[in-house]
């Protein structure tokens, strides 16, 4: 998680550099120095052997004046100490004889000297002895007066010294100068390049953490700053808070605008959305764009009603509308809000709490919402439970419970609603209000659909070969009908059980109906074909709409408890059952009265003309054992509840 | 901003003393040297250290982006 900072951190390059360019800085001031100290030493050297060449040609015109041998050692001498300063000695051979005459320099020293220069190959390089450096000429003549002879003239040379003097001087002074000049020269470089790398540096981390289209930070960005701000402090980029509030703000009606105006206008509306919610938010919170229409807000020490008060500013802002086109578009925003510490502890669970509460916000239209924990304790329950779904429909956890439907006239008991109930091996029996959410958004509600189909044919089969015949209703989302084989699964599975169609019942639970409606009727009048009837549930609440009620051509409806539940008080509500029944009356359909509680409100419903009627007041839902106890019963059943 | 001081006390005195330095041995001791070319160089090295000292800026450190100073 630390990729931006990786990004970040990466200030080696500087020393890195300026060691590299120091190097390169000393490196070439040391063959300076050494290449200008040979060369001086070359030159000295070579003017000495030429001075020394002189001399020697002077001693060989010297001997061709000699007319006898005895005179040669009064010349040597004499040329000697004329032309010569420094420890030397002038050596003249002639097969028969040979003269020496030395210079400050001893007899022994002298035949190590003559021994080396016969042992060399040239006169360039040196002779050392005793730390002393010699330097020597060789001169043969042919046949002369005295004889054949060759001269070797050896002396001792201060050319290095000189040498030495002059790097002291003059080359040190612009050695230092010079390696001054690359230090600088180092610096400099070295400054530029590392500049030039942290502003490429920078701007990777700032690529990768933003978004192209709004300017605004990314996902990257976000893990990373909510990772910063929740973790314990671990190093200096960490500023945790004591608390912190999580937005997820998503757009209610980008998909459309996207759809209907194209790409650029959606862009252009993500754009202005993000620039009204940047002008609404202040430091330190920030605005996130993870992708889509979806902005996160991590806004640090904001309570939940600080949170509460931001989304309501947002939802106003996004409901402006936005001139695109020419023509105004009103967006919408469903905002989900999570809190830290209380909700979650760390970046995911914080997320994905938000993330709840926002597809919450969007069901209910209800513009932001808080995630309410008491829900389901944890988030990570949420993921565990989503996670045995599988083990959950493969094992046969997910079981029925049936609840009475029962004649207001007789008190008799004339079908049963499957009510499924997970049989969670770890927390228990759970109500459907606790997992159907997570079995709607994983993917799975298809085949659990045909489960639940299964199951309860399975169940009314049973009851049907032992003579109890009730029908039995189980609850189908019109993400169940999305499936394409539904009614062909029905159909089978009628066959199956030899059962006769009239003993299923299919209820649609019709919170989210609007979800292609054309398709839906299409398979609901496959599924009527088959003979089973079809009931609306929880008729007068969510999205019910009379031209729906219509064109499905349901064989029931049930009307929803909240208007049962305060019958004997409210006139209204009161008024709208007396209508539903009409409505039922008028297009022949049956009606059940849903979460019936006392017998004053089973007794006003009959007199309204509802003939039949489910809730409390006579069964709890229970599990088939007891169901079939309560069916064996004497017939009616409920004689007594009103 | 163009001319503003960008060296610390430390890399002050410390340009300071070699520029003291430097300047003086190239006027008082310039026949050590032997050589005007040479003499001249140190000199100019020398009065660069000088302006540091007294500017408190150094062209190469504005040339390269780098602030001694603690702002």
């Amino acid at each position: 998680m630390q990729q931006i900072a990786k990004i970040k951190q990466d200030k080696s390059i500087r020393p890195r550099l300026i060691w590299a360019c120091l190097s390169v800085a000393l490196l070439v001031s040391a063959i300076y120095v050494t290449v200008s100290y040979r060369l001086t030493a070359d030159i000295t050297v070579r003017s000495e052997l030429k001075a020394m060449g002189h001399i020697t040609s002077l001693v060989s015109n010297e001997l061709s004046q000699v007319k006898d041998t005895d005179e040669v050692d009064s010349t040597l001498n004499e040329i000697l100490l004329s032309a010569v300063n420094n420890p030397a000695f002038i050596t003249v051979t002639t097969p028969a004889q040979q003269w020496h005459k030395n210079l400050l320099i001893s007899s022994a020293k002298r035949s190590t000297l003559l021994q080396l220069v016969a042992e060399a190959e040239d006169n360039a390089e040196p002779i050392e002895v005793d730390g002393n450096t010699f330097l020597w000429q060789q001169h043969k003549i042919g046949q002369h007066k005295i004889g054949q002879y060759q001269i070797t003239f050896v002396q001792q040379t201060q050319a290095l010294d000189i040498t030495l003097e002059f790097v002291a001087k003059r080359l040190l002074v612009t050695s230092i100068i010079v390696f001054w000049i690359a230090v600088w020269l180092a610096l400099t470089l070295a400054s530029l390049i590392a500049r030039r790398a942290e502003q490429v540096n920078e701007s990777l981390a700032y690529i990768a953490t933003h978004d192209s289209l709004t300017g605004l930070p990314n996902r990257l960005y976000l893990i990373e700053l909510l990772e910063n701000s929740l973790g314990p402090t671990t190093d200096a980029t960490n500023t945790p808070v004591d608390e912190g509030c999580l937005l997820i703000i998503d757009l209610d009606r980008f998909k459309e605008v996207n759809d209907s105006f194209g790409y650029a206008a959606g862009d252009t509306l993500l754009k202005e959305i993000a620039r009204r919610v940047s002008v609404l938010i202040r430091a330190p919170a920030e605005l996130i764009r993870t992708g889509g229409d979806e902005f996160f807000i991590w806004a640090p020490d904001y309570t939940i009603e600080q949170a509460k008060t931001l989304s309501l500013e947002i939802v106003n802002s996004c409901n402006y509308p936005t001139l695109i086109n020419g023509l105004t578009v009103n967006s919408g925003a469903s905002i989900g809000i999570s809190h830290y510490p209380s909700q979650a502890n760390d970046t995911a669970g914080l997320i994905v709490c938000a993330d709840t509460a926002m597809h919450k916000a969007k069901a209910m239209r209800s513009g932001w919402q808080v995630y309410d924990n008491k829900k389901i304790a944890d988030y990570k329950d949420i993921l565990q439970l989503r996670a045995e779904l599988s083990d959950a429909l493969a094992q046969q956890q997910i079981i029925l419970y049936y609840q009475p439907k029962v004649d207001l006239a007789t008190g008799e008991v004339t079908g049963a609603e499957a009510l499924c109930r997970w049989q969670h091996p770890r927390l228990g029996l759970l109500g459907p209000g606790e997992f159907i959410d997570l079995i709607e958004h994983s993917g799975k509600v298809q085949e659990f659909g045909r489960y639940i189909i299964a199951s309860a044919a399975a169940q009314a089969v049973q009851w049907y070969s032992d003579g109890l015949l009730v029908p039995i209703a189980i609850n189908l989302s019109p993400y169940n009908l999305l499936d394409p084989g539904l009614a062909d699964f029905i159909g089978e599975t009628l066959n199956r059980y030899q059962i006769p169609p009239q003993f299923i019942e299919i209820e649609l639970t019709e919170n989210e109906t609007c979800i292609n409606i054309d398709y839906i009727q299409s398979a609901l009048a496959q599924i009527r074909e088959l003979g089973v009837s079809l009931a609306i549930d929880d008729f007068g609440t969510g999205m019910s709409s009379l031209a729906y009620l219509s064109e499905l051509r349901v064989n029931v409806l049930k009307i929803d408890r909240a208007f049962i539940c305060d019958l004997t008080t409210n006139q209204g509500h009161r008024a709208i059952i007396a209508a539903a029944v009409t409505l039922s009356q008028s297009f022949g359909c049956d009606m059940v009265a849903e979460g019936v509680e006392t017998q004053e409100q089973a007794r006003l419903l009959y007199e309204m003309g509802c003939r039949a009627a489910q809730g409390f007041l006579f069964a709890r839902p229970m599990p088939a054992k007891a169901f079939r106890g309560l069916l064996s019963q004497q017939k009616p059943q409920f004689t007594d509840a009103f | 901003m163009a001319f503003s001081s960008n060296l610390n006390t430390l890399d002050r005195s410390i340009r300071g003393v070699i520029g003291i330095c430097v300047t003086a041995f190239a006027l008082f001791n310039g026949d050590m040297i032997g050589d005007v070319f040479i003499e001249v160089l140190l000199g100019i090295f020398g009065i660069l250290n000088l302006i540091s000292l007294f500017s408190g800026w150094c062209p190469v450190y504005h040339l390269a982006g780098i602030d001694t100073r603690k702002h």
